[in-house]
């Protein structure tokens, strides 16, 4: 869980990236440069926490573009936008993309560094949410039909009453599938449970278009 | 026939009987004036003459009867004619009369009337008798009226007018010269002939007849008022006449003496002053243009074209002299068009056009171009001028506002590649800096660390100089392009540049109301120079003069062409504005230093970069009358300078 961080620096200046990549060396970060938006997105995917120091203005892919594609590709790396000329309309639609920081070249180290440091730890918190999901959404996928179905109609607040009479199934039924679907579930409470088909989206709209 | 009566003498008592009677007829005849005479036919040697022939010459009686007395003391003019005709009546006629002068003992002449009757013996004229009547009275007056007559006809003739006298029934009794040349008539063509042919329809049986309604009936009469007559020549063309009739009574009966005179030209400047006018009035009414007549010596304007309407006066109450004009142009404008009029119009005779400011009712200003030009009949000083003004009020709006677009959008323009140049330039300048900052930020945590790795260091370090000649690199390029790699070069008058970037900026000179003087050394030889960059730098500091008198009244601006004693030629822009502070004065030409606020100060760096490039050099000067004069020295053409 702990695992190191990896800078991905972007930048087709090459003298601009060999000194970022150097700096951030300097500073014990673990760091990979790319000439070009094309050349991070060969690479694999990193599976650990880390962040993309991106130029904005680069010949072929723009660090914009670069920053849609890794949305698109459901690993949306925090991203730290440098420039050397940056203008008001660019810079909010970086932000508006999920940058964490708009840095004007030439930038202080520090300021890179805590920009840095601020998108590992946006990253890590993004990466540990996709865990738990992860662990969620195989517990549900444990549920049978029917347990996924009263685990739906009951997160929303019906009774086991209501549920037995959507179901079309007796109370008593409905009460054995609430207490499997709950174990299964790893829920200790009825607010376990919905807080889980919150994270999970799961919806009684969900299950009966399935 | 008769004596004149007062020559009568008192008659004597009446004779009786044949031999009194015939005396007494002797008596009767003897106390007229009227002289019996008998002599012999062929040698006219009296052998009788009545007593009274004595009063008449002088002589005494014994004398007429000498020999030879009436052929000697026949008047020596009339001798020749006299004999002539004696001796041919003598051998024709029975009875004739003529008349002679003879030469009285004082020597002066009497001009007789003589009646002969002849008396033949044997078919030859043997005695003649007859009576000589002194006639030297009716011959004065004739000779008198001849005389007078003769001048009349002489005044006549020498008369400038064409003059026709004609008889009461239209037949032309005389006419002069001037008629016969006028109408295209020979000499005695006319005359016998009709007035009706040379003046059509115009003398009226009024004219002719109704002789003696005003006695003497003497008095120019024209035909028809002012309307000028048409009158006709021999080859059928016509043309207008003034015809003016005088009615004179004579013993022949009525004269009329009609004077003609040629008016097509009076006409015609007429009928061009009325069209010219009334081409004022068109242009009046169809286009905005209002027309003045100004006359000069009296400063009175007549206006043609609704200008009372146009400048929201009540009607005729806009100035109709020159001076109530000038209250209503804006005074700013007073004297330049009042130096305009006068050196142009009044002094050089010469057309002038200009633009002024003229103030309506609501004390609003209209703006005029207005055209003058003076009016002359030739060589004579004019004693009018036109100006026609039109009302550009709209056109002046349209363009200011124009101009003030363009203004807007140049400046608009030069923010903008100002901030795409800013952007390149960042850009491109913080690439290195951003690297060099980064190594060395690196550097020095490298060298934090417990064992320094000094060869990495070494390699931050070589990346920094690098990095730092990239910069200066980048600096160096941007320099280069904006003086322009390679400009053209060509031969060119400076003179003519100035007077094209003048020309260029006269309506925004114009608009701030800025005085534009001109001060060109003619002559000067031409310099090696690119023309559109040069043009530049003059307008640069045309634009930086306006600047510096924005908002001041009193504005002018002079244009410079000369040359320095080395040869060098120079062109300077003065203004009338703030001057410059003596310490700007050092730093005037470096890039981004204004004075003025939201200046980018590049104008001056610019035109300093564009001269230096010409080797020549940019020169200021804070003048101690208010004021600044910027200009810039371009050295001489090579060949010049051998």
């Amino acid at each position: 869980m702990m695992e190191e961080p990896t800078v991905f620096v972007v930048d087709d200046d090459p003298s601009v990236r060999r000194s970022v990549v150097r700096l951030l060396e300097s500073a014990g970060l673990r760091v990979e440069g790319f000439p070009s938006g094309e050349a991070f997105l060969e690479r694999e995917t990193p599976r650990g926490p880390g962040c993309v120091v991106l130029d904005v203005r680069m010949s072929g892919m723009s660090g914009l573009e670069l920053q849609r594609r890794l949305h698109a590709t459901g690993r949306p790396m925090a991203i730290v936008f440098i420039t050397g000329h940056g203008d008001v309309p660019m810079s909010v639609a970086a932000m508006k993309g999920g940058a964490v920081d708009f840095l004007l070249k030439p930038f202080d180290d520090e300021a890179l560094l805590a920009a840095i440091d601020r998108a590992i730890g946006r990253d890590r918190g993004w990466l540990h949410e996709q865990q738990e999901l992860g662990v969620l959404r195989a517990r549900f996928a444990r549920l049978t039909p029917r347990e996924q179905q009263v685990f739906a109609l009951v997160t929303t607040g019906m009774l086991n009453k209501q549920v037995a009479a959507r179901l079309g199934t007796s109370e008593k039924t409905i009460k054995v599938h609430r207490g499997r679907t709950m174990a299964k579930m790893e829920a200790g409470s009825l607010a376990d449970l919905v807080r889980h088909a919150e994270r999970l989206q799961v919806t009684a709209w969900n299950l009966d278009s399935k | 026939m008769t004596a004149p009566k007062d020559t009568l003498t008192p008659a004597p008592p009446a004779p009786s009987g044949p031999v009194e009677r015939a005396f007494g007829f002797k008596r009767l005849l003897e106390a007229t004036q009227i002289v019996q005479w008998e002599a012999d036919a062929q040698t006219r040697d009296f052998t009788y003459v009545g007593s009274q022939a004595e009063r008449l010459l002088g002589y005494p009686l014994a004398r007429w009867l000498e020999p030879a007395f009436w052929r000697t003391h026949l008047h020596p003019d009339d001798l020749e004619r006299v004999l002539r005709f004696r001796e041919e009546a003598l051998r024709e006629h029975e009875a004739y009369e003529f008349e002679y002068r003879m030469v009285a003992a004082g020597g002066q002449s009497v001009w007789f009337h003589d009646v002969v009757a002849v008396q033949r013996l044997d078919g030859v004229a043997a005695v003649i008798r007859g009576f000589l009547i002194d006639v030297s009275k009716r011959k004065r007056a004739e000779a008198t009226a001849r005389a007078s007559a003769a001048r009349v006809r002489q005044l006549i003739e020498q008369a400038p007018d064409a003059i026709i006298a004609a008889r009461a029934n239209g037949q032309i009794a005389f006419v002069n010269h001037q008629a016969e040349h006028l109408f295209g008539y020979q000499s005695g063509e006319l005359v016998g002939g009709q007035i009706e042919r040379v003046l059509p329809g115009q003398l009226t049986r009024q004219h002719l007849e109704v002789p003696g309604e005003q006695p003497g009936a003497v008095g120019p009469m024209t035909v028809d008022g002012s309307e000028p007559a048409t009158a006709r020549c021999a080859d059928g063309r016509t043309f207008p006449a003034a015809v003016n009739i005088g009615r004179l009574e004579t013993d022949e009966g009525l004269v009329v003496v009609t004077t003609v005179r040629d008016v097509s030209r009076e006409v015609e400047a007429e009928q061009a002053l009325r069209q010219s006018e009334e081409r004022f009035r068109m242009a009046a009414t169809l286009g905005a243009d209002i027309i003045a007549e100004v006359n000069i010596l009296t400063g009175g304007v007549v206006w043609f074209g609704n200008v009372d309407e146009a400048m929201g006066f009540e009607r005729g109450a806009f100035p109709r002299t020159m001076d109530g004009l000038r209250e209503q142009l804006h005074p700013d404008d007073r004297r330049r068009v009042r130096r305009a009029i006068a050196r142009d119009v009044f002094e050089r005779w010469q057309a002038v056009s200009f633009e002024c400011r003229m103030r309506a009712q609501d004390r609003s200003y209209r703006h005029w171009t207005v055209r003058a030009a003076p009016r002359s009949d030739g060589d004579s000083r004019p004693k009018t001028f036109v100006g026609v003004c039109s009302d550009v009020t709209e056109q002046i709006v349209a363009r200011a506002e124009a101009l003030q677009h363009r203004d807007a959008l140049a400046h608009v323009a030069r923010v903008s590649s100002l901030g795409e140049l800013t952007g390149a330039v960042a850009h491109e300048l913080n690439q290195p800096l951003a690297a060099i900052l980064s190594n060395a930020q690196a550097a020095v945590r490298l060298l934090d660390r417990a064992a320094p790795d000094l060869r990495q260091v070494g390699e931050v370090l070589h990346d920094i100089v690098a990095d730092d000649r990239r910069a200066s690199a980048i600096i160096q390029r941007l320099r280069e392009m904006m003086r322009g790699e390679s400009p053209s070069r060509e031969r060119i008058d400076l003179c003519a540049v100035v007077r094209e970037v003048r020309e260029i900026m006269r309506s925004g000179l114009s608009m701030r109301g800025i005085a534009v003087l001109s001060e060109f050394t003619s002559d000067l030889s031409a310099v090696v120079a690119d023309r559109i960059q040069i043009e530049q730098v003059v307008v640069n500091l045309v634009t930086n003069a306006m600047q510096a008198m924005e908002g001041l009244s009193e504005a002018r601006l002079t244009f410079r062409v000369f040359q320095r004693g080395d040869g060098w030629q120079v062109v300077t822009v003065s203004d009338t504005g703030r001057g410059i502070a003596p310490p700007m004065l050092a730093t005037m030409f470096d890039p981004f230093n204004s004075s003025r606020e939201g200046g980018l100060g590049m104008g001056l760096s610019i035109s300093r970069s564009i001269i230096e490039a010409h080797d020549g050099e940019m020169q200021a000067e804070h003048l101690s009358t208010g004021g600044a004069t910027v200009g810039f020295a371009l050295p001489p053409a090579r060949d010049d300078r051998r």
